[in-house]
Protein backbone atom coordinates (compact mmCIF):
# COMPACT_ATOMS: atom_id res chain seq x y z
CA UNK A 1 0.00 0.00 0.00
CA UNK A 2 0.91 3.20 -0.63
CA UNK A 3 2.74 5.59 2.71
CA UNK A 4 -0.47 8.30 1.48
CA UNK A 5 -3.07 5.71 1.91
CA UNK A 6 -1.30 3.72 4.79
CA UNK A 7 -0.43 6.43 6.94
CA UNK A 8 -2.72 7.28 10.27
CA UNK A 9 -2.43 10.41 12.22
CA UNK A 10 -1.72 9.56 15.48
CA UNK A 11 0.97 10.82 18.15
CA UNK A 12 -0.08 9.10 21.53
CA UNK A 13 0.71 5.44 20.03
CA UNK A 14 2.88 5.03 16.96
CA UNK A 15 4.45 1.84 15.36
CA UNK A 16 6.35 0.92 11.97
CA UNK A 17 4.69 0.02 9.04
CA UNK A 18 6.05 -0.79 5.67
CA UNK A 19 4.72 0.74 2.80
CA UNK A 20 5.31 1.39 -0.77
CA UNK A 21 7.39 5.39 -1.00
CA UNK A 22 7.24 7.83 -3.84
CA UNK A 23 9.83 5.81 -5.81
CA UNK A 24 8.01 3.16 -5.45
CA UNK A 25 10.81 1.64 -2.67
CA UNK A 26 9.39 -0.25 0.30
CA UNK A 27 10.54 1.00 3.68
CA UNK A 28 9.09 1.52 7.13
CA UNK A 29 7.56 4.74 8.04
CA UNK A 30 6.03 5.38 11.51
CA UNK A 31 2.52 5.57 11.63
CA UNK A 32 -0.76 5.74 14.42
CA UNK A 33 -2.97 2.78 14.62
CA UNK A 34 -5.97 2.37 12.70
CA UNK A 35 -8.12 0.48 15.31
CA UNK A 36 -6.27 2.85 18.18
CA UNK A 37 -7.85 6.16 16.52
CA UNK A 38 -11.24 4.80 15.59
CA UNK A 39 -11.90 2.16 17.92
CA UNK A 40 -9.99 2.14 21.35
CA UNK A 41 -13.57 3.86 22.67
CA UNK A 42 -15.53 0.89 21.81
CA UNK A 43 -12.46 -1.08 23.31
CA UNK A 44 -12.80 0.59 26.76
CA UNK A 45 -16.45 -0.13 26.39
CA UNK A 46 -16.84 -3.23 26.25
CA UNK A 47 -14.05 -3.95 29.15
CA UNK A 48 -16.18 -1.73 31.42
CA UNK A 49 -19.25 -3.48 30.15
CA UNK A 50 -17.51 -6.95 31.34
CA UNK A 51 -16.37 -5.75 34.43
CA UNK A 52 -19.82 -4.89 35.93
CA UNK A 53 -21.10 -7.88 34.70
CA UNK A 54 -18.60 -10.09 36.26
CA UNK A 55 -19.18 -7.92 39.52
CA UNK A 56 -22.41 -8.60 39.21
CA UNK A 57 -21.42 -12.54 39.15
CA UNK A 58 -19.09 -11.64 42.12
CA UNK A 59 -21.95 -10.32 44.35
CA UNK A 60 -24.43 -13.03 43.46
CA UNK A 61 -21.33 -15.54 44.97
CA UNK A 62 -21.01 -17.16 41.05
CA UNK A 63 -17.71 -16.75 40.95
CA UNK A 64 -14.73 -16.12 42.33
CA UNK A 65 -11.85 -13.00 41.78
CA UNK A 66 -9.55 -15.84 39.97
CA UNK A 67 -12.38 -16.22 37.40
CA UNK A 68 -13.05 -12.38 37.65
CA UNK A 69 -9.38 -11.45 36.57
CA UNK A 70 -8.51 -13.84 34.34
CA UNK A 71 -11.37 -12.77 32.24
CA UNK A 72 -10.21 -9.44 32.60
CA UNK A 73 -6.61 -10.16 31.73
CA UNK A 74 -8.16 -12.49 28.54
CA UNK A 75 -6.02 -15.56 29.58
CA UNK A 76 -6.84 -19.11 28.90
CA UNK A 77 -7.18 -21.71 32.17
CA UNK A 78 -4.54 -23.73 30.79
CA UNK A 79 -1.80 -20.87 30.92
CA UNK A 80 -3.27 -19.28 34.07
CA UNK A 81 -2.86 -22.79 35.67
CA UNK A 82 0.75 -23.33 34.62
CA UNK A 83 1.64 -19.69 35.62
CA UNK A 84 0.93 -20.16 38.95
CA UNK A 85 2.21 -24.06 39.08
CA UNK A 86 -1.35 -25.73 39.47
CA UNK A 87 -3.35 -28.30 37.53
CA UNK A 88 -6.25 -27.67 35.49
CA UNK A 89 -8.81 -28.92 37.55
CA UNK A 90 -7.77 -27.08 40.80
CA UNK A 91 -7.52 -23.88 38.94
CA UNK A 92 -11.12 -24.69 38.03
CA UNK A 93 -11.95 -25.48 41.87
CA UNK A 94 -10.47 -21.95 43.04
CA UNK A 95 -13.06 -20.26 40.32
CA UNK A 96 -15.66 -20.99 43.22
CA UNK A 97 -16.35 -18.58 45.66
CA UNK A 98 -16.27 -21.52 48.26
CA UNK A 99 -12.80 -23.15 47.32
CA UNK A 100 -11.48 -19.40 47.24
CA UNK A 101 -12.16 -18.71 50.70
CA UNK A 102 -10.33 -21.24 51.95
CA UNK A 103 -7.02 -20.12 50.17
CA UNK A 104 -3.81 -19.91 51.82
CA UNK A 105 -2.01 -16.54 51.59
CA UNK A 106 0.91 -18.27 49.75
CA UNK A 107 -1.49 -19.58 47.16
CA UNK A 108 -2.88 -16.17 46.76
CA UNK A 109 0.32 -14.57 46.48
CA UNK A 110 1.47 -16.30 43.64
CA UNK A 111 -1.97 -15.19 41.72
CA UNK A 112 -1.21 -11.62 42.55
CA UNK A 113 1.98 -12.02 41.35
CA UNK A 114 0.72 -13.41 37.87
CA UNK A 115 -2.08 -10.37 37.77
CA UNK A 116 0.04 -7.82 38.95
CA UNK A 117 -1.81 -6.92 42.07
CA UNK A 118 -1.32 -7.25 45.66
CA UNK A 119 -3.07 -10.05 47.98
CA UNK A 120 -5.23 -7.35 49.48
CA UNK A 121 -6.41 -6.67 46.37
CA UNK A 122 -7.51 -9.71 45.14
CA UNK A 123 -9.00 -10.45 48.57
CA UNK A 124 -11.15 -6.98 48.55
CA UNK A 125 -12.63 -7.45 44.81
CA UNK A 126 -15.24 -9.37 46.71
CA UNK A 127 -15.96 -6.55 48.72
CA UNK A 128 -16.46 -3.71 45.90
CA UNK B 1 26.18 -2.33 40.68
CA UNK B 2 24.58 1.05 40.89
CA UNK B 3 24.70 2.98 37.66
CA UNK B 4 25.88 1.47 34.05
CA UNK B 5 24.96 2.47 30.53
CA UNK B 6 26.09 1.06 27.38
CA UNK B 7 25.80 3.27 24.66
CA UNK B 8 23.14 1.64 22.57
CA UNK B 9 21.21 3.35 19.29
CA UNK B 10 17.24 2.93 20.08
CA UNK B 11 15.61 2.84 17.25
CA UNK B 12 11.69 1.63 16.48
CA UNK B 13 10.47 -1.38 14.65
CA UNK B 14 7.95 -3.22 13.46
CA UNK B 15 8.02 -6.51 15.45
CA UNK B 16 10.12 -7.61 18.86
CA UNK B 17 11.98 -10.01 17.78
CA UNK B 18 13.37 -8.98 14.86
CA UNK B 19 14.03 -5.58 15.94
CA UNK B 20 16.04 -6.60 18.47
CA UNK B 21 18.26 -9.05 16.65
CA UNK B 22 18.62 -6.34 13.63
CA UNK B 23 19.74 -4.11 17.03
CA UNK B 24 22.13 -6.34 18.07
CA UNK B 25 23.66 -6.87 14.64
CA UNK B 26 23.42 -3.78 14.10
CA UNK B 27 25.03 -2.32 17.36
CA UNK B 28 28.05 -5.08 16.73
CA UNK B 29 28.63 -3.42 13.47
CA UNK B 30 26.69 -5.29 11.01
CA UNK B 31 24.68 -3.88 8.47
CA UNK B 32 21.22 -5.64 8.16
CA UNK B 33 17.71 -4.57 7.97
CA UNK B 34 14.84 -5.87 9.47
CA UNK B 35 13.32 -7.01 6.39
CA UNK B 36 16.71 -9.08 5.82
CA UNK B 37 16.83 -10.23 9.19
CA UNK B 38 12.84 -10.98 8.94
CA UNK B 39 12.85 -13.02 5.36
CA UNK B 40 16.75 -14.85 5.78
CA UNK B 41 14.59 -16.57 8.73
CA UNK B 42 12.17 -17.52 6.80
CA UNK B 43 9.78 -15.61 9.57
CA UNK B 44 6.48 -15.57 7.40
CA UNK B 45 4.20 -18.14 8.55
CA UNK B 46 0.26 -18.58 9.32
CA UNK B 47 -1.05 -21.20 11.80
CA UNK B 48 -4.65 -21.52 12.90
CA UNK B 49 -4.22 -22.70 17.12
CA UNK B 50 -7.00 -23.29 19.83
CA UNK B 51 -5.91 -24.66 22.99
CA UNK B 52 -7.01 -24.30 27.06
CA UNK B 53 -3.85 -22.12 26.92
CA UNK B 54 -5.73 -19.69 24.29
CA UNK B 55 -8.48 -17.83 26.07
CA UNK B 56 -10.33 -18.31 22.26
CA UNK B 57 -8.79 -19.16 19.27
CA UNK B 58 -6.51 -17.38 17.57
CA UNK B 59 -3.68 -17.06 14.37
CA UNK B 60 -0.18 -16.48 14.27
CA UNK B 61 1.28 -14.94 11.64
CA UNK B 62 5.23 -16.10 11.74
CA UNK B 63 7.60 -18.62 13.19
CA UNK B 64 7.81 -20.19 16.11
CA UNK B 65 9.18 -17.29 18.89
CA UNK B 66 12.83 -18.00 18.99
CA UNK B 67 13.56 -19.41 15.95
CA UNK B 68 14.59 -15.55 14.02
CA UNK B 69 17.25 -15.79 15.88
CA UNK B 70 18.30 -19.62 15.38
CA UNK B 71 17.88 -19.18 12.02
CA UNK B 72 19.88 -16.05 11.72
CA UNK B 73 22.61 -17.66 13.49
CA UNK B 74 22.93 -20.73 11.95
CA UNK B 75 22.41 -18.78 8.23
CA UNK B 76 24.42 -15.87 8.57
CA UNK B 77 26.98 -17.93 11.01
CA UNK B 78 26.16 -15.34 13.51
CA UNK B 79 27.10 -16.64 17.33
CA UNK B 80 24.83 -15.77 20.17
CA UNK B 81 25.53 -16.16 23.24
CA UNK B 82 22.39 -17.45 24.47
CA UNK B 83 20.94 -18.73 27.64
CA UNK B 84 18.31 -20.23 29.62
CA UNK B 85 18.02 -20.45 33.74
CA UNK B 86 15.99 -22.55 35.83
CA UNK B 87 16.88 -20.48 38.78
CA UNK B 88 15.87 -16.66 38.73
CA UNK B 89 18.80 -15.65 40.59
CA UNK B 90 21.30 -17.01 38.76
CA UNK B 91 19.66 -15.60 35.47
CA UNK B 92 19.05 -12.17 36.95
CA UNK B 93 23.15 -12.08 38.19
CA UNK B 94 23.87 -13.67 34.58
CA UNK B 95 22.23 -10.28 33.05
CA UNK B 96 23.88 -8.16 35.24
CA UNK B 97 27.63 -9.58 34.25
CA UNK B 98 26.66 -9.01 30.66
CA UNK B 99 26.07 -5.89 31.10
CA UNK B 100 28.66 -4.80 33.12
CA UNK B 101 30.84 -6.62 29.96
CA UNK B 102 29.09 -3.61 27.97
CA UNK B 103 26.79 -6.51 26.28
CA UNK B 104 23.72 -5.00 25.14
CA UNK B 105 21.36 -7.74 26.01
CA UNK B 106 17.74 -9.44 24.64
CA UNK B 107 15.67 -10.65 26.96
CA UNK B 108 12.59 -12.51 26.78
CA UNK B 109 9.65 -11.82 28.53
CA UNK B 110 5.94 -11.44 29.40
CA UNK B 111 4.67 -8.45 28.00
CA UNK B 112 2.40 -7.72 30.32
CA UNK B 113 4.94 -6.79 33.00
CA UNK B 114 6.37 -3.73 30.88
CA UNK B 115 4.57 -1.45 32.59
CA UNK B 116 5.87 1.56 29.99
CA UNK B 117 3.09 0.60 27.57
CA UNK B 118 -0.19 1.89 28.54
CA UNK B 119 -2.83 -0.19 29.76
CA UNK B 120 -4.80 -1.39 27.08
CA UNK B 121 -1.78 -2.86 25.07
CA UNK B 122 -0.90 -5.14 28.13
CA UNK B 123 -1.56 -8.34 27.36
CA UNK B 124 -0.08 -12.03 28.68
CA UNK B 125 2.37 -13.18 26.01
CA UNK B 126 5.16 -15.00 26.72
CA UNK B 127 6.88 -14.18 23.40
CA UNK B 128 8.26 -10.49 23.91
CA UNK B 129 11.90 -9.35 22.94
CA UNK B 130 13.51 -6.24 24.51
CA UNK B 131 16.79 -5.12 24.95
CA UNK B 132 18.27 -4.19 28.17
CA UNK B 133 21.78 -1.83 27.80
CA UNK B 134 22.21 -0.95 31.00
CA UNK B 135 21.18 -0.51 35.02
CA UNK B 136 20.00 2.74 37.29
CA UNK B 137 19.96 1.59 40.86
CA UNK B 138 16.45 -0.84 40.84
CA UNK B 139 16.10 -0.02 37.34
CA UNK B 140 17.07 -1.69 34.25
CA UNK B 141 17.55 0.78 31.23
CA UNK B 142 15.07 -0.74 28.13
CA UNK B 143 14.88 -0.47 24.66
CA UNK B 144 11.50 -1.76 22.89
CA UNK B 145 11.32 -1.66 19.96
CA UNK B 146 7.69 -1.12 20.50
CA UNK B 147 8.27 2.04 22.56
CA UNK B 148 8.96 5.60 21.22
CA UNK B 149 12.35 6.00 23.35
CA UNK B 150 14.33 4.35 25.58
CA UNK B 151 12.72 3.18 28.86
CA UNK B 152 13.50 2.12 32.47
CA UNK B 153 11.48 -0.96 33.80
CA UNK B 154 12.12 -2.36 37.14
CA UNK B 155 14.43 -4.82 38.76
CA UNK B 156 12.25 -7.09 40.20
CA UNK B 157 9.27 -6.74 37.36
CA UNK B 158 11.89 -7.52 34.84
CA UNK B 159 12.81 -10.54 37.17
CA UNK B 160 9.16 -11.82 37.18
CA UNK B 161 8.42 -11.02 33.80
CA UNK B 162 12.01 -12.96 32.52
CA UNK B 163 10.36 -16.18 35.01
CA UNK B 164 6.73 -15.87 34.28
CA UNK B 165 5.27 -19.32 33.72
CA UNK B 166 2.70 -20.46 31.41
CA UNK B 167 2.25 -21.28 27.39
CA UNK B 168 6.12 -20.23 25.92
CA UNK B 169 7.20 -19.66 29.12
CA UNK B 170 10.85 -17.27 28.75
CA UNK B 171 12.64 -19.15 31.30
CA UNK B 172 14.86 -16.33 31.57
CA UNK B 173 15.88 -16.54 27.92
CA UNK B 174 18.78 -13.70 27.14
CA UNK B 175 21.28 -13.46 24.41
CA UNK B 176 24.27 -11.01 22.95
CA UNK B 177 26.12 -11.37 19.99
CA UNK B 178 29.23 -13.21 20.55
CA UNK B 179 31.33 -13.40 17.12
CA UNK B 180 30.52 -11.91 13.58
CA UNK B 181 31.92 -13.18 10.93
CA UNK B 182 33.39 -10.95 8.18
CA UNK B 183 32.06 -10.17 5.03
CA UNK B 184 29.10 -12.40 5.24
CA UNK B 185 27.17 -13.31 1.89
CA UNK B 186 23.83 -12.64 1.97
CA UNK B 187 22.66 -13.82 -1.43
CA UNK B 188 22.61 -17.38 -0.22
CA UNK B 189 21.14 -16.76 3.57
CA UNK B 190 18.23 -15.39 1.29
CA UNK B 191 17.90 -18.02 -1.02
CA UNK B 192 17.68 -20.50 2.28
CA UNK B 193 15.22 -18.41 3.83
CA UNK B 194 12.98 -18.34 0.93
CA UNK B 195 12.81 -21.99 0.10
CA UNK B 196 12.20 -22.35 3.66
CA UNK B 197 9.15 -19.97 4.02
CA UNK B 198 7.88 -21.11 0.66
CA UNK B 199 7.78 -24.83 1.99
CA UNK B 200 6.55 -23.93 5.13
CA UNK B 201 3.71 -22.37 4.31
CA UNK B 202 2.36 -24.60 1.11
CA UNK B 203 3.93 -28.28 2.00
CA UNK B 204 3.46 -29.02 5.92
CA UNK B 205 1.67 -31.76 5.81
CA UNK B 206 -0.09 -30.19 9.39
CA UNK B 207 -4.13 -29.33 8.59
CA UNK B 208 -3.52 -25.68 10.71
CA UNK B 209 -0.08 -24.85 9.63
CA UNK B 210 0.51 -22.71 6.13
CA UNK B 211 -2.22 -22.33 3.50
CA UNK B 212 -3.88 -25.12 5.05
CA UNK B 213 -3.96 -23.38 8.26
CA UNK B 214 -5.47 -20.12 6.29
CA UNK B 215 -8.52 -22.01 4.93
CA UNK B 216 -8.86 -23.72 8.36
CA UNK B 217 -9.35 -20.12 10.02
CA UNK B 218 -11.57 -18.95 7.68
CA UNK B 219 -13.69 -22.14 8.39
CA UNK B 220 -13.32 -22.37 11.77
CA UNK B 221 -14.82 -18.39 11.79
CA UNK B 222 -17.95 -19.41 11.16
CA UNK B 223 -17.91 -21.38 14.57
CA UNK B 224 -17.13 -18.22 16.46
CA UNK B 225 -20.41 -16.76 17.31
CA UNK B 226 -21.50 -20.43 19.01
CA UNK B 227 -18.19 -20.31 20.88
CA UNK B 228 -18.31 -16.46 22.09
CA UNK B 229 -19.61 -15.64 25.43
CA UNK B 230 -21.90 -12.91 24.07
CA UNK B 231 -21.84 -10.62 21.02
CA UNK B 232 -19.73 -8.09 22.72
CA UNK B 233 -16.98 -10.76 23.03
CA UNK B 234 -17.32 -11.47 19.55
CA UNK B 235 -16.78 -8.04 18.48
CA UNK B 236 -13.73 -8.02 20.62
CA UNK B 237 -12.70 -11.16 19.10
CA UNK B 238 -13.78 -10.32 15.34
CA UNK B 239 -11.76 -7.07 16.16
CA UNK B 240 -8.71 -8.44 17.59
CA UNK B 241 -8.23 -9.52 13.86
CA UNK B 242 -7.30 -6.25 12.77
CA UNK B 243 -5.08 -6.04 15.82
CA UNK B 244 -3.10 -9.32 15.40
CA UNK B 245 -3.03 -8.49 11.59
CA UNK B 246 -1.95 -4.75 12.19
CA UNK B 247 -0.84 -3.78 15.51
CA UNK B 248 0.67 -6.68 17.19
CA UNK B 249 3.99 -5.92 15.67
CA UNK B 250 3.56 -7.08 11.99
CA UNK B 251 4.82 -4.08 10.08
CA UNK B 252 1.12 -4.31 8.83
CA UNK B 253 -0.95 -6.51 6.50
CA UNK B 254 0.63 -9.89 8.81
CA UNK B 255 3.85 -9.23 7.92
CA UNK B 256 3.38 -9.43 4.27
CA UNK B 257 4.22 -5.68 3.79
CA UNK B 258 7.19 -6.60 5.08
CA UNK B 259 8.26 -9.01 3.58
CA UNK B 260 7.37 -7.94 0.61
CA UNK B 261 10.29 -5.26 1.27
CA UNK B 262 12.50 -8.07 2.26
CA UNK B 263 11.75 -9.50 -1.23
CA UNK B 264 12.44 -5.95 -3.11
CA UNK B 265 15.79 -5.68 -1.06
CA UNK B 266 16.50 -9.60 -1.86
CA UNK B 267 15.99 -8.84 -5.43
CA UNK B 268 18.93 -5.91 -5.93
CA UNK B 269 21.07 -8.17 -3.55
CA UNK B 270 20.97 -11.22 -5.97
CA UNK B 271 20.41 -9.20 -9.22
CA UNK B 272 17.05 -11.33 -9.93
CA UNK B 273 14.23 -9.27 -10.86
CA UNK B 274 11.74 -11.61 -11.07
CA UNK B 275 12.14 -11.13 -6.72
CA UNK B 276 11.18 -7.51 -7.39
CA UNK B 277 7.85 -8.87 -9.92
CA UNK B 278 6.77 -11.04 -6.79
CA UNK B 279 8.07 -8.41 -4.08
CA UNK B 280 4.85 -6.48 -6.04
CA UNK B 281 2.66 -9.39 -5.61
CA UNK B 282 3.13 -9.87 -2.16
CA UNK B 283 2.68 -5.98 -1.39
CA UNK B 284 -0.89 -7.00 -2.89
CA UNK B 285 -1.67 -9.39 -1.14
CA UNK B 286 -0.61 -7.62 2.29
CA UNK B 287 -3.34 -4.67 0.74
CA UNK B 288 -5.62 -7.41 1.13
CA UNK B 289 -5.33 -8.57 4.37
CA UNK B 290 -5.46 -4.94 5.17
CA UNK B 291 -8.84 -5.01 3.67
CA UNK B 292 -9.51 -7.90 5.72
CA UNK B 293 -8.46 -5.83 9.00
CA UNK B 294 -10.93 -2.80 8.32
CA UNK B 295 -13.86 -4.91 7.71
CA UNK B 296 -13.10 -6.62 10.74
CA UNK B 297 -13.28 -3.91 12.66
CA UNK B 298 -16.18 -2.60 10.94
CA UNK B 299 -17.89 -5.26 11.50
CA UNK B 300 -17.26 -5.46 14.78
CA UNK B 301 -17.57 -2.13 16.49
CA UNK B 302 -21.04 -2.16 14.86
CA UNK B 303 -21.91 -5.22 16.25
CA UNK B 304 -23.03 -6.31 12.46
CA UNK B 305 -21.75 -10.19 13.35
CA UNK B 306 -24.70 -12.57 11.80
CA UNK B 307 -23.96 -15.00 9.38
CA UNK B 308 -23.80 -13.46 6.62
CA UNK B 309 -21.37 -10.67 7.51
CA UNK B 310 -18.84 -13.80 9.37
CA UNK B 311 -19.74 -15.45 6.04
CA UNK B 312 -18.21 -13.03 3.97
CA UNK B 313 -15.41 -12.41 6.10
CA UNK B 314 -14.70 -15.86 5.78
CA UNK B 315 -14.88 -15.90 2.36
CA UNK B 316 -12.29 -13.02 1.69
CA UNK B 317 -9.95 -14.90 3.94
CA UNK B 318 -10.87 -18.38 1.41
CA UNK B 319 -9.50 -16.34 -1.27
CA UNK B 320 -6.79 -15.23 0.84
CA UNK B 321 -5.46 -18.37 1.00
CA UNK B 322 -6.11 -19.33 -3.07
CA UNK B 323 -3.56 -16.25 -3.69
CA UNK B 324 -0.88 -16.88 -1.13
CA UNK B 325 -0.93 -20.80 -2.16
CA UNK B 326 -0.39 -19.84 -5.58
CA UNK B 327 2.48 -17.30 -4.63
CA UNK B 328 4.60 -19.22 -2.61
CA UNK B 329 4.17 -22.26 -5.02
CA UNK B 330 5.59 -19.76 -7.50
CA UNK B 331 7.97 -18.57 -5.09
CA UNK B 332 9.45 -22.16 -4.11
CA UNK B 333 9.50 -22.61 -7.94
CA UNK B 334 11.64 -19.61 -7.84
CA UNK B 335 14.60 -20.52 -6.28
CA UNK B 336 14.55 -24.31 -6.26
Amino acid sequence: MKEKDLYIDGKNYEMILFAEKEDESYDAIKSGSYVVKHFLSDFYLKKENLDKALHEKLKEGNISPVFYYMLMQDMGPGDLAKRVGISKRKLRKHFRPGFFAKLDDVTLQKYAIVFGITVEQIKEINIH
Amino acid sequence: MNATEIPFEHKMAAHCETGTVTALLNHAGMSITEPLVFGISGGIFFGYLKSSDLPFPMFILRSKPGNIRKKISKRLGVKFHEKHFRSPEVGESALDEAIRQGHPTAVQVDFFYMDYMADWQRVHINAHYVIVFGVNGSNYLVSDSYYKQKSVLDKQKMLTARFAGGMMAPKGNMFYTDHIPDNIDLEKPIITGIKRAAFNMTRLPIPFLGVKGIRMFARKLNEWPAIARDIEDLSDRVMKINIFLEDQGTGGGGFRYMYATFLQQAAAITKDDRLKTMSKEMMEIGDKWRNISYFAAKIGKSRDLGPERIKELSLMIYAQADEEQKFFNELYRLVK
